[in-house]
């Protein structure tokens, strides 16, 4: 007897406790056919996790934070958006997707949030053991969430930041979520570019003047951020002259930058830029002869977000021609401090 | 006989080798869905945390699986952006009001989004406005135009980011994502609302899955054509402290879209940065920076070569040369226009490298 013919042998066996005939045997086979046909169309076109749930449970709860900051400057302050999801783990009744219905943030959820290390930030809002609460919902932008600020202290160190909801009112007793955020506070510096369009358009011609520039910004003890060298600006202005060749000029100028963040989170940014000066072949209706420029423009201030950004600002341009109405672009990165 | 059998049992095995593969390829009784599990789509807000593995995973997240039972009407509509994407543009507004009382005292407010979105060129605008008994009652702009995030608060300045994932519009703040999805509504036949053939639904609280400590009563029409809310409305009264301690009252939903696959203008406020600038890198560019407003990058390549490919290669995107190039052996400058933008190409030159930056704008009056 060959190895199929004992396990033909004992599949029958165990099926019906005693030997079958040839026809029982056939039946079988087209049974198990069967059988085995409708488990490989079924299970191949099964890709909902229902074996995700255990029996008789067909939602999930759980929290996320939405991309969350896990690198923060010192002082920084950084909102953490929370929600709370359902997430349904088998099919809703009718519901022939393949694919499971995406899960939806649910409102009404008591969050409580707290860092594992005091020393190293604090949450803002009314607390209670170093804990503050609010709920999903209604008190933020976005209506299916509840925000938390977060400000990180003056010293580098990492902790993890817990959220942890209670969800009452879904056909349950209170179920608990919670999420955990590791952060890390380092020293940040700030680097600062600008680019500023200038452009004067006459029955001569069209005047163009830009400006470049970038600078790193790096605090002291105090916090007082500062340029240090001065950063170089690379001034260039073009002049284009109908049936005339254009007058091109670039010039390196200076400028001085310093800063401090503010107790609300906002980084104050002064920009100086000294006035550039050069030669440069002036153009007029009578023609064109060289002379000394000067270009200077007014300080900036303006305020920025930690996290950085991109503002824009109008710019008024004392130059040759007179003044001249203008923007300056600014944007700060926030960069990690090399050791 | 043997023979006929053998073969028989062969097909069998051949039948259940791909069943056993099949089954295993499913996830194991003890796993959760995966990423793979979840809904694939960009716009949507996706956890950046998956559902863990268990009510006490490893990272320490917790979650919890309950039997929630829904409505009993034959109307599901979990997902409540379905549809929204498949137009080429629309107006969507929701009104959140709340009249009730907090600590014993009236306590009032309401909310209004408004998002503007258009498919092409992609673009969204979301104004949020709000009155009453609310802590902060600055107006809120924000919008997506050309690869950046704009935010405005209050009489704040206009801030501008690049557009990064998870932080766009449509995942964050679109307002049909705001809504409670229902399972179990019933059917209330059809109507026109806001002009479009829709298919009415009825629903109370049992469709959110909540019972017991709110009363919702809520109806929700869908367009026959497209699949997409219409119009959705939802009363929740809570009983003491279901809005947060000390308040009770009527929260009411308001959702409308309107304007569907019609024209949008999408206006940044005048301090707003230029966006993201979009034009072709030169193959051997170095220290490329991309930010609102400006694209630089560093090249190898002589000023001469650097200036003839924009020439070359920014008409053929829709530029225009404006004016003649000004070009010398250290600086060239050429500007273009399309509609009502410019776009100027500054290159200088070192006898090391040569810099390019291109700046964006928009056409002066």
């Amino acid at each position: 007897m060959d190895r199929k013919a004992c396990r033909h042998k004992g599949l029958i066996e165990f099926a019906s406790g005693r030997r079958k005939s040839m026809n029982s045997v056939s039946r079988w086979q087209y049974f198990l056919y069967a059988l085995g046909l409708a488990l490989v169309i079924l299970s191949t076109g099964q890709t909902w996790p229902t074996q995700a749930a255990p029996a008789g449970k067909n939602v999930r709860f759980y929290m996320d934070v939405a991309y969350p900051k896990t690198t923060l400057c010192t002082g920084q302050t950084v909102t953490y958006t929370v929600h709370v999801y359902r997430q349904f783990t088998s099919p809703p009744p009718g519901w022939t997707d393949k694919n499971l219905p995406e899960p939806s943030a649910i409102q009404n959820v008591k969050v409580e949030a707290y860092p594992a290390d005091k020393t190293i930030g604090f949450f803002h809002g009314p607390q209670k053991a170093g804990i503050v609460s609010d709920r999903t919902g209604f008190n933020f932008d976005g209506p299916d969430s509840v925000e938390f600020q977060f400000t990180a202290g003056k010293k580098p160190g990492k902790t993890n930041l817990y959220f942890e909801g209670a969800v009452t009112g879904y056909t349950i007793q209170t179920g608990y979520v919670s999420f955990t955020v590791p952060i890390r506070v380092i020293r940040c510096n700030y680097e600062v570019s600008t680019h500023s369009t200038w452009v004067l358009k006459s029955q001569y011609g069209t005047g163009f003047a830009f400006e470049f520039m970038k600078a790193t910004l790096t605090a002291d003890d105090l916090g007082y951020l500062t340029s240090s060298p001065d950063p170089g600006v690379l001034w260039v202005t073009v002049n284009q002259i109908p049936n005339t060749k254009s007058v091109i000029a670039v010039y390196g100028g200076k400028a001085k930058l310093n800063g401090q963040v503010d107790e609300n989170g906002l980084l104050n940014l002064k920009i100086n830029f000294n006035t550039a000066s050069g030669e440069e072949a002036n153009c007029n209706a009578a023609g064109c002869g060289g002379g000394a420029v000067a270009f200077t423009p007014p300080p900036l201030m303006l305020n920025f977000p930690e996290a950085g950004g991109t503002k824009r600002a109008a710019q008024v341009l004392d130059s040759p021609a007179g003044p001249l109405p203008g923007t300056t672009t600014v944007t700060v990165i926030p960069l990690e401090q090399k050791p | 006989m043997k023979p006929n059998s053998s073969k028989s049992w062969a097909i069998l095995w051949l039948m259940l080798i791909p069943l056993l593969v099949s089954l295993g390829c499913q996830p194991q009784p003890s796993d959760q869905p995966q990423p793979s599990d979840q809904p694939q789509s960009s716009d949507q807000p996706q956890p950046t945390n998956q559902p863990p593995s268990s009510n006490e995973p490893e990272s320490g997240n917790k979650t919890f699986d309950a039997e929630v039972v829904f409505g009993p009407g034959p109307f599901n509509l979990p997902e409540t952006r379905v549809g929204l994407l498949d137009l080429s543009s629309y107006r969507a507004t929701l009104i959140l009001s709340f009249d009730g009382a907090q600590a014993g005292q009236p306590h009032q407010w309401s909310k209004t989004y408004v998002m503007l979105a258009t498919k092409d060129p992609a673009a969204r605008q979301l104004t949020i406005e709000k009155t009453g008994d609310l802590s902060d009652l600055a107006p809120v702009f924000m919008a997506e135009v050309e690869g950046a995030l704009y935010e405005r608060r209050g009489e704040n300045s206009c801030l501008a980011n690049a557009t990064e994932a998870g932080s766009s519009l449509a995942e964050r703040m679109e307002p049909a994502l705001f809504l409670a999805g229902v399972i179990g509504a019933d059917e209330a036949g059809s109507e026109t609302v806001n002009g479009v053939a829709a298919s009415h639904y009825n629903f109370d609280e049992r469709a959110l899955g909540q019972v017991d400590i709110a009363k919702s009563t809520g109806e929700i029409w869908v367009a026959s054509k497209g699949g997409y809310i219409v119009k959705y409305v939802l009363t929740t009264t809570g009983i003491a402290d279901y809005f947060g301690e000390g308040t009770a009252g009527t929260l009411t939903w308001d959702y409308q879209v309107t304007n569907e696959n019609k024209p949008v203008t999408i206006e940044l406020p005048e301090d707003c940065p230029p966006g993201m600038v979009t034009a072709p890198l030169l193959a051997d560019s170095t220290n490329t920076q991309n930010m609102p407003g400006v694209l630089s990058f560093d090249t190898p390549s002589s000023l001469a070569d650097a200036a003839d490919f924009y020439q070359k290669q920014l008409p053929s995107l829709g530029w225009k040369l404006d004016n003649e190039p000004s070009i010398t052996d250290t600086l060239a400058l050429i500007n273009f226009t399309q509609e009502d933008k410019t776009l100027a190409v500054i290159i200088t030159t070192d006898a090391e490298v040569t810099t390019v930056r291109i700046v964006t704008g928009k056409v002066q009056p």
